[in-house]
């Protein structure tokens, strides 16, 4: 063999080696879990508007710690479905209230880490206002179902990106939870 | 003789757009005296300087990628970002080279050989949640030229010495900078304790009363 077939020889090995090596380290892997079918329940009600939360879990099944730089939750109601409420979306971590929208980022442990937990819980808090001078209980009656994307954004041993998952409360759950009586027209 | 005291000072969360002496300077006015060390925590002076990175914005080479895959996953250059963070700063071959070396060197029990001669910010760099909001999402750096920084404070402010210490709750202190004749061991067992505070503990200024 030439020597220049010694080398490619000698890459290929060090290339399988290092995966081989990589695969034993393992590394993060990082999911959300939401509640199926998810129940919301009312945080705060006032007649200006209404909180209500729904907790999901963000989890580290892998062998490697993962930091989870942002949570973000985002309604997607369009007031072209309806537009009796503004709806506003917030992360809060167990443990960690925040007055402000602010996520601070957080270590996400290892499964099976003596350090830390490998579960984040967090509650989304869904808060409607009622729009165009209704009052919560009629603006609440016309509800939709409303989607909600948890968008979070983490790093461990891959670079940082940002994953998704959805959260529907559908218009029956949010008039169980309010005690508010749907109008369907 | 005057008992020693540590004093943490409140600050509001400074940015890079505050200059860390006329802080310190604004911050401890009135109670610092010529027995007295000012020791300012290593990351806000870093930050004042401007000397970090948001997560976000690095872009990650694959050389970063697999060797950050050798550091344990508490270290700050566990990451993608802090070890790319940490190339940017220091140059990808030295980087790399000085991990061979302390993998070799680990093989015959030579420890620290990567931290030794991957860079003075191997040792300093914070990765993200290092440091508290806003700047939890940013890989921040060591601070630049710290020996400047500590003779400048010590000459505004008029006190015996001034160290810049890298301190954390799992009693770990260091000094990265201290002025001339400081004993700097003596002050990083005082700071033992770690009177800076992390999370939201907003005093990265701590006056030693009485050091001298």
């Amino acid at each position: 063999m030439t020597i220049l077939t010694w080398i490619l020889v000698a890459l290929v090995a060090i290339l399988i080696l290092r995966d081989i090596v990589f695969d034993i380290i393992g590394k993060e892997e990082v999911s959300i879990n939401i509640p199926d079918p998810a129940v919301p329940k009312v945080l705060s009600h006032d007649g200006d508007a209404v909180t209500l939360g729904v907790p999901f879990q963000i989890i580290n099944d892998g062998k490697q710690s993962a930091l989870v730089i942002d949570v973000i939750v985002r309604p997607q109601l369009a007031f072209e479905q309806y537009d009796g409420v503004s709806v506003h979306g917030k992360a809060e971590m167990e443990g960690r209230p925040r007055e402000d929208d602010y996520f601070e980022a957080a270590v996400l442990f290892a499964k099976g880490d003596k350090s830390g937990s490998n579960v984040m819980n967090i509650m989304a808090q869904i808060t409607l206002t009622p729009r165009k001078g209704m009052t919560m209980k009629k603006a609440l009656s016309g509800m939709v179902d409303l989607p909600i994307d948890i968008v979070y954004m983490f790093v461990g041993r891959v670079p940082c990106h940002y994953e998704k998952g959805r959260i529907i409360l559908t218009a029956e759950q949010i008039a169980e939870a309010t005690g508010t009586e749907l109008i369907t027209d | 003789m005057a008992k020693v005291q540590i004093i943490p000072v409140p600050t509001r969360i400074l940015t890079q757009k505050d200059d860390i002496i006329d802080t310190v300077e604004r911050y401890t006015k009135g109670k610092i005296g010529k027995n007295d060390v000012i020791s300012v925590a290593e990351s806000v002076v870093a930050i004042t300087q401007g000397n970090f990175l948001r997560v976000d914005e690095i872009k990650i080479s694959r050389a970063a990628q697999n060797c950050c895959r050798f550091i344990p996953d508490y270290g700050s250059l566990a990451t993608p970002h802090g070890m790319q963070a940490l190339m940017l700063a220091e140059g990808t071959w030295r980087v790399v080279f000085a991990l061979a070396l302390g993998f070799l060197g680990k093989l015959v029990g030579c420890r620290g050989l990567f931290y030794k001669y991957g860079g003075e910010q191997a040792a300093l760099i914070d990765d993200a949640t290092g440091t508290m909001p806003p700047f939890d999402k940013c890989v921040v750096y060591g601070p630049k030229n710290p020996q400047e920084v500590v003779d400048k404070l010590k000459e505004r402010l008029g006190c015996y010495g001034a160290i810049i210490a890298d301190v954390n709750d799992l009693k770990r202190s260091r000094i990265v900078g201290a002025t001339a004749g400081m004993d700097a061991e003596r002050a990083a067992n005082l700071l033992i304790d770690n009177p800076f505070g992390n999370a939201s503990q907003k005093t990265p200024i701590c006056i030693i009363k009485n050091f001298a």
